[in-house]
């Protein structure tokens, strides 16, 4: 299905000029020249594995068209969409926006926990560091 | 365009005056001159670049003590005062320019420093039939002399038309990228943008000390700004200065190489080959390493956002899941029951028989039916959907951590390979320096200092790159917070303004300069893998040549391996040979190329090879050979004789301090 074309996902400004900037183009960085999609979706995970949420304030800014996410990506932002709902009625075309809100709020939380992981001076990995915050899913999933 | 003659005059070896005419024919555009070491072959080039730029940079590099005095030593001592001059004769298809430089030296009365007075300078060039000539007494204010030199061939790229064979293979040494870049930087003569980039800094800098009357905020800010930018600026010059560094102690690595090779005692020649070997073998793990590392991190991001969110697939895909076993199954797909209602509505009558019309209760009871007959059709068409994408989602969770673990093996095992080459590498070392003979001995050691000084000079320059990177975001955020106090004050709208046009015209010629090079660098490419496969003998064996955006050069073999580091020297020389021509044939210009001993570094058969396919390069271009008779052996001769047209043997009279220019043959 996809999302509609004109969808748009949004980050604050100052974010994306500071958190994303540095986490895109950081040679420390682990996701140094990864689509700003693929880190969207990287804080927008954190922040709901963290249960932290934050509506956007400030200067928004345009990061990228949803209609650019795969189908795979798109039934994840639509699962914990369905989730936080508790409903499936969140599917049909006029919750679009509801879907991609959730996901920004998320990812606004989430990308200032990721900028800590990489960049909080915690030393050793940071991808692995976020592989042992799930070990508990990871045990759960081999089951 | 082609050099018809050369005079000298008193010019170093050249004692009185000589005068050198070259073959211009377009079919027989080689010229050989031949001498041995000493007899002046050098000079010649030297002289051509002091008459034309004022300077003798091959002398620079190589001999500063030499650069003294250029007026010939006997005559100076004899006289006491002499005249030393160079004349230059150039054009298409006939002399269309004249160019010469005078000076006179005489004896000093007071040191063994010889002095110089009445430098003067001419230049002349032909406009329909008639020469139109220039003059002046002044060294420093000879604009018109340099406007014409440099629309011929501009100082800064003359190093690609004229230059010294023997030097050529520093271009394909490891670790060389950046001469590499350097001499397409040259060719693109970009400097000339990086100049307006630097003016408009400044501009920058100066319009920002201008403010009058501005907050004591916006002159700290300025004043940051100012500090970040000089810092900025040092970090440039040391990473300079380590990358110099770098190349020079590669350099003399190479030459120990190189010696060690020679050896004959012992088994130190397989030692150093088994080196070479490894040393290629480690430099392509690491490319496989970095290329796993790549793998690890983009199988990481596109996995783990699944698995933080593997909670929500699962409740989601529940849910859908109760909902499909709590609907009773439709004997009618819904989109069918959504278009049998409708047409119900549309007969205003129901297959009973009863009346629909408008506003009657019957008709409202099946336009509610209708109604939510299209929400549940509209859910359950994207519940189906995404039933089957979560649950692949799901099951692509469970691979994730083998997936991982298999990766990080792959990973671990090329570490664990590289360090195995690393333990024999200094295994190698070990045995190299217990060798029982002081040479080999202090060569190794001199050869791991080096490696050291390498190793250190790498590490303080990928330190120092990411110190200009820290500047650098330091200098956007003041230059943001600078932009923003100036918005505050409406005084200040002209110079935010100009300052603004600075930042955008900034940004357009770095964009500009990073086209040029790219585009640069793809032709260059292009040009030397052309060269380079017309020009080698053993054209079956290679198939590419490459310059990579990090400019290192590599050569592509038919089997699609690289294989700079194998290549023979002749090969090498090849090579360079190849890629000069490219960089001249970019250029635009086009000037005569002297090559000074050619085939100095090759020996036996690769040379004749070489000879045979030196007719073919630069088949346009006047091409001089500055050549000794070690090198112009008469199979070298005779597989070049096809497009020689003169040639001249340079003999010295060491009592007289003097060079005689012979012509010894010609349309051989």
């Amino acid at each position: 299905m996809g999302f509609s074309p004109e969808a748009v996902i949004h980050v604050e400004k100052k974010k994306r000029d500071g958190e994303y900037e540095e986490i895109h183009r950081s040679p420390r960085s682990p996701f140094r020249s990864m689509l700003l999609k693929d880190i969207f979706l990287v804080a927008m995970m954190i922040g709901y594995h963290k249960k932290a949420r934050e509506p956007l304030k400030g200067t928004f800014h345009d990061l990228f068209r949803a209609s650019t996410f795969n189908s795979e990506e798109e039934w994840l932002l639509k699962s914990i969409a369905i989730t936080e709902k508790r409903n499936l009625d969140v599917l049909l075309d006029e919750n679009e926006k509801e879907i991609l809100k959730i996901a920004e709020e998320y990812a606004n939380a989430g990308i200032l926990i990721l900028h800590d992981i990489i960049f909080g001076g915690t030393p050793g990995d940071p991808l692995k560091r976020i592989e042992s915050s799930v070990k508990d899913i990871l045990n759960e999933i081999r089951k | 365009m082609k050099i018809y003659e050369i005079e000298l005059e008193n010019y170093r070896q050249y004692r009185g005056n000589h005068i050198i005419r070259l073959s211009t024919d377009n079919t027989h555009n080689l010229n050989i001159i031949l001498g041995p070491n000493g007899a002046g072959k050098t000079n010649l080039l030297n002289a051509i670049d002091w008459c034309l730029y004022g300077d003798e940079p091959s002398l620079e590099k190589t001999r500063p003590e030499l650069q003294q005095c250029i007026a010939n030593e006997k005559e100076l001592s004899e006289k006491g005062n002499v005249i030393v001059r160079v004349k230059i004769l150039m054009g298409n298809e006939q002399p269309e320019y004249s160019f010469e430089r005078t000076i006179r030296i005489s004896k000093s009365s007071i040191d063994a420093h010889p002095e110089e007075h009445e430098k003067s300078w001419y230049v002349a060039y032909l406009e329909g039939n008639n020469w139109k000539s220039y003059n002046g007494s002044d060294w420093n204010n000879m604009t018109l002399f340099n406007n014409i030199v440099s629309d011929i061939l501009p100082r800064g790229i003359r190093s690609f038309f004229f230059f010294d064979g023997e030097r050529l293979d520093d271009f394909f040494r490891r670790g060389m990228e950046h001469e590499v870049k350097k001499a397409i930087i040259k060719v693109c003569q970009i400097e000339l943008l990086d100049r307006c980039i630097h003016h408009l800094t400044d501009k920058s800098a100066e319009l920002r000390k201008g403010i009058r009357g501005a907050s004591s905020e916006i002159e700290d800010i300025s004043k940051a700004i100012d500090l970040l930018t000089q810092s900025k600026r040092e970090l440039v010059e040391k990473i300079e200065n380590l990358s110099k560094k770098i190349t020079e102690a590669e350099k003399n690595k190479e030459d120990i190489d190189d010696k060690l090779r020679k050896f004959t005692k012992f088994d130190v020649p397989e030692l150093q080959k088994e080196r070479d070997r490894l040393e290629i073998e480690i430099k392509k793990i690491d490319d496989k390493i970095k290329d796993k590392e790549n793998e690890i991190r983009r199988h990481f991001a596109s996995g783990i956002i699944f698995i933080l969110g593997f909670s929500a697939l699962k409740s989601a895909y529940e849910m859908i899941d109760q909902r499909k076993k709590g609907i009773k199954q439709p004997r009618i797909p819904p989109d069918i029951r959504e278009k049998f209602l409708k047409d119900l509505l549309t007969c205003h009558q129901c297959i009973c028989g009863t009346e629909l019309s408008e506003g009657s209760p019957q008709r409202e009871s099946i336009e509610k039916l209708l109604n939510s007959v299209k929400f549940t059709s509209k859910i359950s068409d994207s519940a189906d959907e995404g039933y089957y994408k979560i649950a692949n989602i799901l099951e692509k969770c469970k691979k994730f951590k083998s997936e991982r673990v298999e990766l990080e093996k792959e990973y671990q095992d090329l570490c664990d390979d590289r360090k195995k080459k690393d333990q024999r590498l200094k295994e190698i070392s070990e045995r190299l320096k217990g060798m029982p003979v002081d040479e080999i001995q202090s060569l190794e050691s001199l050869r791991d200092s080096f490696e050291d000084e390498i190793r250190k000079c790498i590490a303080e320059r990928a330190q120092k790159e990411l110190q200009i990177k820290t500047v650098e975001e330091k200098i956007k955020m003041k230059n943001a917070e600078f932009k923003k106090e100036l918005e505050k004050d409406k005084k200040q709208k002209k110079l935010r303004l100009k300052l603004e046009l600075c930042d955008k015209s900034i940004k357009a010629l770095n964009g500009i300069k990073e086209k040029v090079a790219k585009e640069l660098r793809e032709r260059v490419e292009q040009k030397t893998k052309e060269y380079f496969l017309n020009l080698h003998w053993k054209k079956e064996v290679f198939k590419d040549v490459k310059i990579d955006e990090n400019y290192e050069i590599s050569i592509i073999n038919n089997l699609g391996t690289e294989c700079l580091g194998t290549l023979s020297a002749g090969e090498r020389q090849i090579l360079a040979l190849s890629f000069m021509a490219a960089l001249s044939s970019v250029s635009g210009f086009e000037a005569p190329v002297i090559i000074d001993t050619p085939l100095g570094r090759i020996s036996g058969k690769p040379k004749e090879k070489i000879a045979r396919s030196l007719p073919k390069y630069l088949e346009n271009s006047q091409l001089t050979l500055l050549i000794t008779d070690q090198e112009y052996t008469p199979t070298v001769r005779n597989n070049m004789k096809e497009r020689i047209g003169k040639e001249f043997e340079l003999r010295y009279d060491e009592e007289e301090v003097n060079t005689e220019i012979v012509e010894i043959g010609g349309d051989v």
